[in-house]
């Protein structure tokens, strides 16, 4: 019944328009793509795929105007940072409570860590506030602003700063006082990286894969410096890089974990990692 | 706010010392922010998912057929709690509120609601946010469009002196429409406001007008917003405290957090607190006793809040300042459901408590209809914006104009606040007091609500221009005035026995030398202004000391010096000395031992001196070699002496050589065994270390 309806087409068109591209909506947009998009999905009997396939390979949807435009969910930001880092269980002493395949207990705990994270950001997955779900895909004007507010732009730092400096605790018992701690590999991390040995080039390389787009020369700047904390002579970086691969020990590795975390702490608390 | 009160804070008000650090001295008028300090405040407490208004605020003479349409939920009547002098009761969780009622600081509204409800959870919370009409969108909260409206430039210029924190505080994870304005959220959102964490980014780009750039700017607003009100936010948290400790629930948490911040002197005019858990479909009671159950759990942890609260506030003197208020986006069906609860209705009653709160019940009771058809639901009694615009008018301060634009259209009025209460221009004069009416918000008034005279924070700017060192008298101040209206008089005291005045006619700029180190007190009056005083406290220090640092080229050529602590130092090196104001100097050295040296104008602050020897370059060949060996000295000294180690560092020769004019040495080395060597050259200007390989 619902489906005789015009409307149906243009609401899911709507909502699938403003998850990819834009929620914000104007008349031009309703016109020009909406109606379409609509077109499209009614004249497929209600097929998601072909309106999906015309609007991502539209050239509107490619437009730079909306690219890196909406604020990244929780589960965006904190599913993406694991997707780009290796995140290695530090203290692993946590003996789980349930016997079994400990391998597969840890591999919940990590995953449940995860979840526990976009809960703390504000988006508990599987338990929205009420039945249309957040309000950043469906309250007008503000959308995907909801995500972000003096509470939870504080977390999101706090929890990549962790993952950088002091490590995450993916999971915590209280009364045993062990868990399962995390931290990113730095010195891994930036292997994969074409010459990490020169910093300029690296930093470059960086801003290219974390950022992904053009960010001012005095942001750079204070990238760098976080690396370089002052140090005038470029070997500061470079000598320690070749000191931990002609010898990758835990204070070698330790001391390239050191240079680059407040440098990965600052790119992580620009606006720009927080878009899509 | 009570008139003791008021001229408790007063008291306050005639000496308060702007301390000044160090070289930035700007006043702070902490008048100005006292007149927000002294804002009243509103608690909107919000019951999420539709409240059952009535088995909370019961018809009693209606009793019969509740019994009859609500068979699941109703109360045993013995049990309800009979409010004095009306036929209506309390659910008997509630039995501080009827406390409450009895003595005049609890108001409850009867049957609120609004015209053509709507019975989705979502919709009908966005139009008690939004404040709008039930067939109208409006994309705004009502509270927001109140807050933007006294201040329109939020957030650019926030925090600033006279409103140094946030406006509005929701305690919970994400803002709701309701503090939804035109350029942002006007509130802040805190569920541990102990928990304060410093950002490293300094938040300080400027973004183009398009998607992203509108982005950015919001989390660079909100990025600095959590910075700058945060650490406000933290310490009034820490400051605050709760002689009553609160009960640990949901409503009970957020009461105490606003509690601690009211008490510990934040000045946020608006808080909001949520309390989930209303949407009562089944089970909202104890099927054996009707009494217990989810929805008395609810009422009692909002009994508990409530009277903690108001007991915290009145042991902290702060009762006179805050009212709270409760919202639910519907209430509940008169009848109960098959499965022991109650559906989404209409009407509800409000709550409205404070000491300032003119008490009782308000409205008759809903009647029953005596032949009740399934889904009739009760009538409006009150719009519920009329409870908004009475709060905004008698409560905030809000004019009845200012009123209508922000609800769009003027509602009748419930007299909800006690008249001696009442303040219409919001400057902390009740109206019974007020002897001047409708002054301007943030002007600071006497206790007659009549503007005092008062100069903008930032009229004094006074800086140290120099520094001294102990037993010298080179510290300088410097005083402006922005206001060149006035003639300043100027009262400096200073360490022993210092004192002077001074006359800035039209405000103009005074500079005052000869200054010793310490501390020095400046009073300033204004000509004509009786009781206008401004207090400042001043240091002149002493110099940092002088920080050094020589950096060599990497051919030793080059000296350069990186310069710190003083504005101009003196710089010799050998016989010439150099005056230099820049914080990096730098020159060629000459061949042999060169002496630097650099001082500054005031003793204290150190000198540095450095020897640093640049030598003439030596060359040995050949080398590796078998027996003779060339050695060729650069440069001009006319006597090198050279001498020849083994590797232990044992001396094997050492012989002085007269330089001809080919400048070369010849040694013969037939003699050594094969090995290293270490041959050293020196003179005036040559100091070199050569290996040697012998053959």
């Amino acid at each position: 019944m619902i489906f005789d309806t015009q409307e149906v087409a243009y609401y899911v068109c709507r909502r699938i328009y403003g998850f990819f591209v834009n929620p914000m909506i104007d008349a031009a947009t309703e016109d020009l793509i909406i109606t379409p998009l609509a077109k499209i999905f009614r004249d497929s009997k209600f097929e998601i795929l072909p309106v999906l396939r015309t609007l991502l390979s539209s050239e509107h949807f490619f437009d730079s105007m909306h690219y890196n435009a909406i604020i990244k969910s929780p589960a965006d930001f904190v599913i993406g940072l694991s997707k780009e880092f290796d995140m290695p269980l530090l203290d692993n002493k946590f003996v789980p409570v349930v016997p079994g395949d400990d391998a597969i207990y840890y591999e919940f705990k990590r995953y449940n860590g995860i979840h526990n994270q976009m809960n703390n950001l504000g988006m508990n997955m599987g338990d929205p506030p009420n039945v249309s779900g957040w309000p950043a895909y469906y309250q007008t004007p503000a959308f995907d602003l909801f995500w972000i507010n003096s509470e939870t732009i504080v977390k999101r730092s706090e929890y990549t700063d962790s993952l950088f400096n002091w490590g995450n605790w993916v999971y915590y018992n209280n009364v045993t006082k062990t868990g399962m701690l995390t931290r990113v590999d730095l010195a891994e991390y930036v292997r994969q990286f074409e010459t990490p040995e020169q910093l300029d080039a690296l930093v470059d390389q960086l801003i290219e894969r974390l950022i992904g787009v053009q960010i001012s020369t005095k942001t750079r700047a204070l990238i760098i410096d976080k690396v370089m904390q002052g140090n005038p002579n470029s070997n500061y970086w470079t000598g320690a890089w070749y000191n931990f691969v002609g010898n990758p020990n835990a204070d070698n590795r330790q001391t390239i974990q050191n240079r680059l975390s407040q440098a990965m702490s600052l790119i992580f608390q620009l606006g720009e990692t927080h878009l899509h | 706010m009570n008139r003791r009160n008021f001229l408790h804070n007063m008291a306050h008000l005639a000496a308060m010392p702007a301390f000044i650090p160090g070289m930035e001295a700007f006043a702070q008028s902490e008048l100005m922010t006292n007149t927000v300090a002294e804002g009243k405040i509103l608690v909107i407490i919000r019951f999420d998912g539709g409240n059952d208004g009535l088995n909370m605020v019961i018809p009693i003479d209606q009793y019969a057929s509740l019994q009859q349409v609500r068979p699941a939920v109703v109360l045993p009547e013995n049990k309800i709690l009979p409010i004095k002098g009306t036929s209506t009761g309390l659910h008997p969780a509630m039995a501080g509120l009827n406390n409450l009622i009895d003595e005049k600081r609890l108001a409850i509204i009867q049957s609120v609601g609004y015209a053509k409800p709507n019975y989705s959870h979502f919709r009908s919370s966005d139009i008690w946010m939004s404040g709008s009409d039930a067939d109208i969108i409006v994309p705004s909260g009502w509270m927001a469009r109140y807050l933007e409206s006294q201040h329109p430039n939020y957030p650019k210029a926030y925090p600033n002196a006279n409103f140094p924190h946030p406006l509005s505080i929701e305690i919970s994870w994400q803002s709701t429409l309701l503090f939804q304005g035109q350029n942002t959220f006007t509130s802040l959102i805190y569920n541990n406001p102990d928990n304060f964490y410093k950002l490293m980014n300094p938040f300080v780009n400027t973004y183009p007008e398009t998607l992203q750039g509108s982005r950015l700017a919001y989390l660079q607003l909100i990025g600095r917003q959590s910075q700058e009100y945060g650490s406000v936010v933290q310490a009034a948290y820490r400051a605050g405290t709760t002689p009553f400790a609160f009960e640990d629930n949901e409503l009970g948490n957020q009461f105490k957090i606003i509690q601690k911040l009211i008490s510990g002197g934040l000045n946020t005019r608006v808080y909001m607190l949520r309390i989930g858990g209303f949407d009562t479909h089944n089970q909202q009671v104890d099927s054996a006793d009707h009494t217990k159950g989810q929805h008395a759990v609810l009422l009692k942890q909002i009994n508990d809040g409530i009277v903690t609260f108001m007991k915290n506030l009145d042991a902290q003197n702060q009762g006179d300042r805050v009212v709270g208020v409760t919202l639910s986006e519907f209430g509940r069906t008169i009848h109960s459901n098959g499965s022991g609860g109650t559906d989404h209705g209409t009407v509800a009653p409000m709550l409205v408590f404070g000491n300032a709160v003119k008490g009782g019940v308000i409205g008759s009771n809903p009647v029953i209809p005596k032949n009740y058809k399934f889904n009739e639901d009760l009538p409006v009694l009150y719009d519920y914006r009329q409870a908004y615009s009475s709060l905004l008018n008698q409560w905030m301060g809000s004019p009845a104009a200012k009123t209508k634009e922000i609800l769009y259209r003027e509602f009748e009025k419930i007299q909800l606040i006690k008249d001696t209460f009442a303040d219409s221009d919001s400057d902390g004069v009740p109206d019974i007091f007020d002897q001047c009416a409708n002054t301007p918000l943030g002007t600071l008034v006497d206790i007659n609500g009549c503007p005092v005279f008062a100069l903008p924070a930032d009229n004094y700017s006074i800086q140290v221009t120099a520094t001294t060192c102990p037993g010298t008298t080179n510290g300088a101040l410097q005083m402006a005035f922005k206001d060149t209206k006035f003639t300043y008089l100027i009262d400096i005291k200073g360490p022993s026995a210092y004192t002077k005045t001074l006359k800035a006619v039209a405000g103009a700029k005074q500079a005052l030398d000869n200054l010793v180190i310490g501390t020095y007190q400046i009073s300033i009056t204004i000509e004509g202004q009786k009781d206008y005083i401004q207090l400042f406290d001043v240091q002149v220090k002493q110099p940092d000391p002088l920080v050094v640092q020589a950096i060599l080229s990497p051919d030793n050529q080059n000296l350069r010096l990186d310069l710190q602590g003083a504005d101009a130092y003196f710089v010799q090196v050998n016989e010439r000395t150099f005056e230099v104001r820049d914080a990096s100097w730098s020159a060629d050295l000459v061949k042999g031992n060169n002496l630097i040296r650099v001082w500054t104008a005031q003793d204290c602050q150190g000198v540095f001196n450095r020897e640093i020897f640049r030598s003439e370059q030596i060359q040995c060949f050949p080398n590796p070699c078998m027996g003779p060996l060339n050695v060729y000295v650069a440069g001009q000294d006319s006597e090198v002496e050279i001498s020849l180690y083994d590797l232990q560092g044992r001396m094997l020769t050492r012989a002085k050589h007269e330089m001809d004019a080919m400048r070369m040495v010849s040694l013969d080395l037939s003699h050594l065994v094969a090995g290293s060597y270490i041959l050293e050259a020196t003179g005036r200007t040559v100091q070199q270390q050569v290996k040697l390989m012998k053959l």
